[in-house]
């Protein structure tokens, strides 16, 4: 009997050390595993930009569905790879694909603020050369009782977005996620004027990478 | 210690059983973790991504490159209309 008992307690630790183990593994994906599944993300729900109707707009999707059509299998199958040396090299390749597919993805996000569609947020600069950054501003918190409160955000990179009726808005995300409106000083700023975002240059610069345009 | 017939089987069973527990507490712990992980809105600090640090120092030797400031997740380019209409303030 306490033969039984004693196998009974030995095999219970070892069944929790195991599943403790394998439940540890199946949540540490890696930087690369991160990147395949969000270019799987956008392949998967790929519609999403139907909306989007300008030619140039078209010629982005077209571009951008092939690029993924190319780049998903082909990460996939890379990173099988358990060979260090390959796997590096498809490690490289997938963090290059990823980068150029956030670029698509920004740009046809573009696309749909130009069209006025709602609820639409992309990086002001585009992502491209200097960083817009500026202060985020809470009125909330500003009017707490609070005196050491004023309501204001580190600076942060500025978001282009839209509102309901597709109103283009500048917004700074606070820590919580929630999108504020600049601070008072910052929107006094000439280069975070509405007319000027996103910067001319940078989407010429956007474009330009992704072949959308010849330069 | 002798081993009889009728407690080797028993020894066999409880084996198996365990490997069966095993499997399930893998699986529901496995899932239990990809839910916490997968979920976009709960491990909220997306706009920390500008003060991450550089990955590429080649290309991403200038703090105001903004090409660098990737985050593979929360990334609000990447939420829907519906997410984004719950973070916004009018």
């Amino acid at each position: 009997m306490k033969f039984y008992l004693l196998f009974l307690s030995l095999l219970f630790v070892f069944t929790l050390t195991i599943s403790h183990v394998f439940a540890q593994a199946t949540t540490k994906p890696t930087e690369s595993d991160l990147r395949l599944k969000r270019l799987l993300a956008y392949q998967k729900d790929f519609s999403q930009y139907s909306g989007i109707s300008s030619a140039e707009g078209k010629k982005a999707e077209g571009l951008f569905k092939d690029f993924l059509t190319e780049a998903v299998p082909r990460s996939q199958d890379c990173l099988k790879n358990i060979n260090n040396e390959e796997r590096k090299k498809c490690d490289k390749k997938l963090k290059d694909d990823y980068k150029s597919a956030k670029k698509f993805n920004r740009l046809l996000r573009y696309y749909e603020i130009e069209q006025g569609m709602p609820y639409v947020c992309i990086r002001a600069d585009l992502s491209q050369g200097k960083a817009l950054e500026a202060k985020g501003f809470n009125p909330a918190k500003a009017s707490s009782d609070n005196p050491k409160e004023t309501g204001l955000t580190a600076k942060k990179p500025v978001y282009l977005c839209t509102g309901a009726k597709g109103d283009k808005k500048l917004r700074i995300q606070d820590d919580s996620g929630t999108l504020l409106r600049l601070s008072p000083g910052d929107q006094a700023r000439t280069d975070l004027k509405l007319e000027n975002i996103p910067p001319a240059e940078n989407l010429l610069k956007l474009k330009t990478k992704l072949g959308v345009i010849q330069q | 210690m002798k081993i009889s017939q009728r407690g080797f089987s028993m020894v066999i069973l409880v084996a198996v059983l365990g490997l069966v527990l095993a499997g399930l507490m893998a699986y529901i712990g496995s899932y239990y973790f990809n839910q916490q992980s997968l979920n976009p809105l709960t491990v909220n600090k997306p706009s920390q991504t500008a003060s991450l640090p550089v990955e590429d120092p080649e290309a991403c030797n200038d703090a105001y490159n903004a090409d660098c400031q990737i985050s593979t997740e929360n990334d609000l380019e990447d939420l829907t209309p519906a997410e984004i209409k719950k973070l916004l303030q009018e």
